[in-house]
């Protein structure tokens, strides 16, 4: 049942802005390891570019 | 850029979008600087990788994400600012001399300081003097406010006497 609620669940997509480049990745890949509710549209390490992505994610982390 | 100049560049960008601040540690002007900034969620990256999908879930549910000692910054901030002036309905316009009470009515049709002197044919300097005046016996502490102040009331930006 949890499974089927969590598959249903629409995931929350995210876009990480961050100056460190590896720093990004890691918490990119953390966070989507084994889950399927949250999707990194993108990830970016410099304000200028991601105006693209930036429209797509609902949440961002900086 | 750092990121609390990306979070307002971000807001203005796309509002729809929420942010969560990701800081070294729970310094106090960092959490502050984020909530200012619009964030809705401080998060320390001394944190494990779980609690951050933690976060992202409550943020994305609406909450807002900060802990006991976040939360104290901001209280704390937010006691420091200046109190709100309470002004009768009415009162402070009643206290305003016709002259001030002119000097709204240009300002809130758009005229800026020195266009109010020259229309008045006063100093720069005596226009600023009256809008201090005006402000404190409004309440309003910028020329902003004091414009949505007048709009508010029709009255005031009608020509004084109409």
């Amino acid at each position: 049942m949890s499974q089927l609620s969590q598959a249903l669940s629409p995931s929350i997509s995210v876009l990480i802005a961050d100056a460190d480049r590896m720093s990004a990745h890691l918490i990119a890949e953390g966070l989507t390891r084994g889950r399927h509710d949250i999707v990194v549209v993108g990830v970016s390490n410099s304000p200028a570019r991601p105006s693209g992505n930036w429209k797509k994610a609902s949440r961002i982390l900086l | 850029m750092r990121g609390y100049h990306v979070l307002q560049y971000l807001q203005m960008l796309s509002p729809k979008t929420t942010a969560i601040m990701l800081i070294p540690n729970s310094e106090r002007q960092l959490v502050v600087d984020a909530f200012r900034g619009g964030a809705r969620g401080v998060f320390c990256r001394l944190q494990p990788i779980k609690l951050l999908s933690k976060c992202i879930r409550t943020v994305h549910e609406g909450q807002i994400w900060a802990d006991t000692r976040n939360l104290a910054f901001i209280l704390e901030f937010l006691t420091q600012l200046k109190p709100l002036r309470l002004i009768k309905p009415g009162g402070g316009i009643a206290r305003l001399t016709p002259r001030e009470a002119e000097v709204v009515h240009l300002l809130a049709n758009g005229l800026s300081t020195r266009e109010i002197s020259r229309k008045l044919g006063l100093t720069e300097h005596t226009i600023r003097n009256y809008l201090s005046a005006i402000y404190d016996k409004l309440g309003v502490s910028s020329r902003v406010e004091l414009a949505l102040y007048a709009v508010a009331r029709e009255d005031l930006t009608l020509p004084p006497g109409e």
